[in-house]
């Protein structure tokens, strides 16, 4: 057989802070997509699962002088040094290197959450109950994305589900490997205000690259050295001061 | 042969070590291991052919066109229609869970008696032919002897198909009301139409051409009319040369976006209002023709002589220089006013509401692009005999039978509204409802609707919408046979008892009359599911117009000629309430907060929401979970509260404990209180939640309750 | 008796060995009839020669359907082909109803496996035969043999309990997979295959 060229492709993100109204529509999108099921009854915002989540973040200015912007933050993708990567004992973690996409293997997951600790980000989340939706609703799940089990880890994976539906379209019509990211993740899909741009970093002419270059772009915690190749973008000099201060514990 | 216990061991150890030599122990791990994935904890994925179909969303009336992407015929996930001349592309939160609603624990499967209201709160199953009997024999009563009390439906989404039928069926009962349910009208613009003469027209909004959008607090960014027509009026501002002000208490989600956020203080809002109208006329920025043609325009000049921006500025929290500049970016071009209302807050009071659209008028952007605008309704098969009512205008205790529309409006409303109109003894509250609701809680009969998408909704334009627009939401799961049509529901009634009112077979042929009412008027454009759009005046037969519909596609119309001169009016006078606030006396007494609820549209108690919604509520802050108080956390410190603490709020309506939020974008001394849903999927539907906040606003004799006066302590 | 001890111990190792690879499969799997008789040999045969295709088509996304549908039966059978018992059933209890046939399907994977036929079979070109075998031309279905445990088909483990194939065909766990790709020099990322 012959042997196809692989592309080495980084497919990352450039979030727009400053057109972020914090709808919710990328989350729950994710969710749907990714079958992510609801809170149970005792879940809170340290125990829930939200792949995207939007967090509200403030200047901490007494009002009025107060001023606020959305993060949306998902698997922020780093792509040096890895910090999921380098801590799992079970290797169900890994950076693909044709896609640059981290992956997260529920089947090979002990439970040992170091992941979760190691993650700068937060990004990573546990099932501490078994995945439970209400009665009739299981026949409504996206038969692209597996459901997890109950103690295992799980993260944003630029909803792979896709990347699937878009490969085996892709051979369906006699294409060679997708070189540039053909399909677009829920998050970015949902956004109405057109915050999220997906693509690929590595291809000069797409916007996520250009954008991922543009004045006022930064990273979170850029000084870890992780690499993430979800950039963000914002005006505001507070919002990219806050970027890489440590969260407060 | 004697086998001692040596031998028998010597036996099990071969057998041990032979085992391992056998597929035993590995097959038995690897399947195990296997099992663990693939036990019936885990939900089971079915695969098959997956396909797409178009629908429109009936969840709130934004009208929005859902691409549903069904797997084997199952909906799998709803998304948004690229380009919809409406929607543009965008759905909301909500929409994206809709399918998930069928299967809500709170949903009713058959009909039920419920005796909440003596305390016990339990559901008794019933079956719809004896309710039907049972409330056959009350309409008779009234119909007889309207003076022990009145019937009255509520219409949650005025202007449909069933809203005429509603109508229509009251018209048989002397002095019966057909009600509108509060915040189902745009409040600036219903302020509008008090003070100019629309005739047939149906006042808009013109966001894609107006300069400046002056805001009271309309979440505009948040759910207000179609999210995907605000998006894209809003968008890019300043490369359009638009500007949007946001003037309220609460730095909103609207007010971070906006260009402008005037941290107005709650309750000022017609002083500041006309004190903006003062700037306006002092400075000479209206329009000529609006001194000359416009009723009242030295009554309203006189009237807001007194509200110089120096004095309103000492009570509402704003500078002079803001009010002044305010004025002059709505005089200096084509501009919006508008209050917005709130879901769950309910419009302001009608002085304020008329103080703001009378800026409207004096800014002479009535009947102009860019400002307010009049498109033509809906076309219709019948003449509505009935004109509507708002609930403020019926005497309290009046009402014997009251009737609550199924249709989701986004909002939600103080029950005591309602209760407070019901005759003290004997009155039967019927609603038709999918789901239990906060509102069962009035109800004596409930009965199960289809849940969204589970039959053929209208869906139309909301209100402030630019053109008339119709359109279904096409069902893609089956409703079940124990779901109720209220039409048919209605029908019965009226054989029950008797009486020669219109009768009707379902809500699906009162609406193939209007798609039959559309095709007649020879208006506008249809669109098919597959992009083809046919004029309407070229259109063959109703069945085209009719198949298109239901299969996705939607109708526009074209746009209406706007009329020569619209007579219009300014307001001449203005309550005492507003007289007061400006006298510069502290508005409340020292010790006390204004209450003020806050929802957010489409998710607030009256309606259930999918439980994957708990990823906004419960699993994140990204929304604000109902029940939560969001407070200041400089008034947190005046009550001794911290954050996550509970506090005891007393209104005189009564006392409630909710624990607070401290939130700096909430102004001092206002108590910002969440209504919202409680995603839960283990809920069972046994008993209504109760209305939680709602239940402790003051409701003012024109019905509405969006601030009360409130006191705080640490519960 | 001398060497009694090791002798029983040997006993102890042949028991164990008997009931391991003669009992253990047999308890271990059970078999399910099929609903109805399939001859795949009729199908490919001369008389029509159909390719697997014809039936085991894909999608217009791309994806494989699978064992085909009862309308993609229906195509030919609407009225009986013959006067088989099983050709009576077929247009009697699924062709006229319009039911599916609720096949046992051998190859059946878990829901985490994601598994594209245009991948392997349209770009890789690999033939339906090197993972299926040659069953397209058996004139019947083999006993379906469910893993009481897993709740799989004996054919992903291979019907040789040892796990080692007797045919190249044989068996449909990941290690198969996994050492074609080495092979082809594939082996990227487990989110390749899984989802």
């Amino acid at each position: 057989m012959e042997q196809t060229e692989q592309s080495k492709s980084r497919y990352g993100m450039v979030v727009d802070l400053d057109k972020c109204t914090g709808c919710g529509d990328c989350v729950v999108a994710c969710a749907i997509e990714n079958n992510v099921a609801p809170a149970e009854q005792k879940a809170t915002e340290r125990t829930g699962i939200t792949w995207l989540r939007v967090y509200p973040v403030t200047n901490g200015e007494a009002f009025p002088a107060h001023d606020a912007v959305f993060v949306p933050m998902m698997c922020q993708q780093c792509g040096h040094h890895t910090p999921c990567v380098s801590v799992c004992p079970q290797n169900a973690v890994e950076v693909d290197p044709t896609t640059g996409i981290v992956g997260q293997i529920p089947q090979r997951c002990l439970g040992c959450r170091y992941c979760m600790t190691a993650c700068p980000f937060h990004a990573r989340y546990f099932n501490w109950w078994d995945p439970e939706w209400p009665a009739g609703t299981e026949a409504q799940l996206n038969p692209d994305v597996a459901p997890r089990m109950r103690g295992v880890a799980e993260k944003c994976n630029f909803c792979h589900g896709r990347l699937h539906a878009a490969r085996t379209r892709a051979a369906a019509e006699g294409k060679s490997n997708i070189a540039s990211p053909a399909y677009t993740p829920a998050c970015a899909e949902s956004c109405p205000a057109q915050a999220i741009v997906f693509g690929d970093l590595a291809d000069e002419s797409s916007d996520v690259a250009r954008l991922s270059k543009a004045h006022d772009t930064f990273r979170f915690l850029s000084k870890l050295g992780t690499e993430p190749k979800v950039y963000y973008h914002s005006a505001k000099e507070w919002v990219r001061k806050m970027a890489d201060q440590s969260p407060a514990v | 042969m004697n086998i001692t216990r040596r031998e028998l061991l010597t036996l099990a150890g071969g057998s041990v070590l032979g085992t391992l030599f056998t597929p035993i122990p590995w097959k038995l791990l690897d399947d195990s291991a296997i099992w663990t994935q693939n036990w019936s904890r885990i939900p089971a994925l079915r695969h098959g052919p997956v396909s797409y179909r178009l629908s429109a969303c009936p969840l709130c009336p934004g009208g929005c066109a859902l691409n549903v992407r069904c797997v084997q015929g199952r909906p799998v996930s709803l998304g948004a229609v690229p380009e919809h001349p409406v929607s543009n592309g965008v759905i909301c939160a909500t929409a994206y869970a809709g399918h998930h609603l069928a299967t809500h624990p709170l949903r009713l499967h058959q009909p039920y008696a419920f005796n909440g209201k003596t305390g016990e709160s339990t559901l008794l199953p019933m079956n719809e032919a004896d309710i039907a009997s049972r409330l056959g024999g009350q309409v008779r009563k009234i119909a007889q002897s309207p003076s022990d009390g009145v019937i009255a439906i509520l219409d949650q989404r005025p202007g449909r198909a069933i809203s005429a039928f509603y109508q229509e069926f009251l018209a048989g009962f002397p002095g019966s009301h057909y009600v509108v349910a509060p915040g189902a009208d745009d409040p600036t613009l219903s302020a509008l139409s008090a003070l100019c003469d629309f005739k047939d027209l149906v006042p808009s909004y013109d966001f894609e051409n107006a300069r400046t959008i002056l805001s009271f607090g309309a979440p505009l960014l948040d759910g207000w009319g179609t999210p995907g027509r605000m998006y894209a009026a809003l968008h890019n501002r300043a490369q359009k040369g638009r500007t949007l002000i946001q003037a309220e208490g609460v730095h909103s989600r609207t007010a971070l976006q906006a260009d402008t956020w005037l941290p107005l203080m709650a309750g000022t809002e017609a002083a500041f209002a006309l004190a903006v109208g003062h700037v306006i006329i002092q400075e000479g920025r209206y329009p000529a023709l609006v001194a000359r043609h416009v009723r009242n325009f030295p009554e309203y000049a006189e009237l807001t002589r007194a509200f110089a921006p120096e004095r309103v500025a000492q009570v509402c929290g704003l500078s002079a220089e803001q009010i002044i500049a305010t004025a002059r970016a709505i005089a200096s071009g084509p501009s919006i006013v508008i209050s917005g209302g709130n879901p769950a807050g309910g419009p302001f009071d009608t002085g304020t509401e008329t103080a703001i659209a009378a800026l409207n008028v004096l800014s002479g952007n009535v009947g102009c692009s860019g400002g307010v605008l009049l498109r033509a309704a809906v076309p219709a098969p019948v003449h509505a005999p009935k004109p509507a009512v708002s609930l403020a205008t019926i005497p309290d205790h009046s009402i014997k039978v009251l009737i609550l529309d199924a249709a989701a409006s986004g909002n939600t409303y103080p029950l005591a509204l309602l209760t407070r109109k019901l005759v003290r003894q004997d009155a039967v509250v019927v609603q038709f409802s999918a789901f239990l609701s906060s509102q069962s809680g009035a109800a004596d009969f409930i009965l199960p609707v289809p849940a969204p998408f589970e039959s053929l909704e209208e869906v139309q334009s909301p209100a402030g919408a630019d053109r008339a627009f119709f359109a279904l939401s096409s069902p893609f799961m089956s409703a079940s046979d124990k779901a109720v049509d209220p039409v048919a529901f209605l029908s019965r009634v009226a054989t029950a008892a008797g009486l020669a009112i219109p009768q009707a077979a379902s809500t699906e042929v009162l609406l193939k009359q209007r798609s039959e009412a559309i095709f007649a008027s020879h208006r506008g454009v249809v669109t098919g599911p597959a992009g083809t759009r046919m004029q309407m005046k070229d259109t063959v037969s109703a069945d085209d117009v009719w198949k298109a519909l239901t299969d996705g596609g939607y109708w526009i119309d074209d746009s209406t000629r706007q009329p020569a001169s619209i007579p219009s009016a300014l307001p001449a006078a203005i309550s005492a309430g507003q007289q007061a606030a400006l006298s510069g006396t502290p508005s409340l007494p020292e010790g006390t907060f204004r209450l003020m609820p806050f929802g957010w549209r489409g998710a607030t108690m009256t309606a259930a929401v999918a439980p994957v919604m708990s990823k906004l509520f419960q699993e994140s802050n990204l929304r604000a979970l109902g029940g939560r108080l969001h407070i200041n956390p400089a008034t947190a410190a005046a009550c001794g509260l911290a954050d996550g603490e509970s506090a005891r709020i007393t209104t005189a309506a009564g006392t409630l404990t909710m624990p607070v939020v401290v939130d700096a974008s909430v102004m001092p001394g206002l108590l910002h209180a969440a209504v919202g849903p409680v995603p839960n999927k283990t809920a069972t539907a046994t008993r209504p939640e109760s209305e939680g906040i709602l239940a402790l606003c003051s409701l003012q004799d024109d019905g509405s309750w969006r601030f009360t006066e409130a006191s705080m302590g640490k519960a | 008796m001398r060497f009694k001890g090791p002798m029983l111990f040997l006993a102890g190792i042949l028991l164990a060995l008997c009931i391991g690879w003669f009992a253990f499969p047999m308890a271990l799997y059970k078999s399910e009839p099929q609903p109805l008789q399939f001859n795949h040999a009729i199908h490919t045969g001369e008389q029509n020669s159909m390719t697997c295709e014809m039936c085991h088509e894909f999608a217009a996304d791309g994806t494989f359907k699978g064992i085909p549908s009862i309308a993609k039966c229906a195509e030919c059978h609407s009225a009986p082909i013959g006067t088989t018992q099983n050709e009576k059933t077929l247009v009697e209890q699924y062709v006229t109803p319009q039911k599916e046939i609720p096949w046992k399907v051998y190859s059946r994977q878990p829901d985490n496996a994601y598994f594209p036929h245009a991948v392997h079979v349209k770009k890789a070109e690999i033939k339906c035969e090197e993972c299926h075998g040659p069953h397209g031309s058996s004139d019947h279905l083999p006993v379906y043999q469910v893993n009481r445990i897993s709740g799989y088909s004996r054919d992903i483990w291979g019907h040789n309990i040892s796990g080692i194939p007797s045919h190249p065909w044989e068996g449909m766990k990941m290690d198969r997979c996994v050492r074609c790709h080495a092979e082809r020099h594939r082996d990227d990322s487990c989110l390749d295959c899984h989802k």
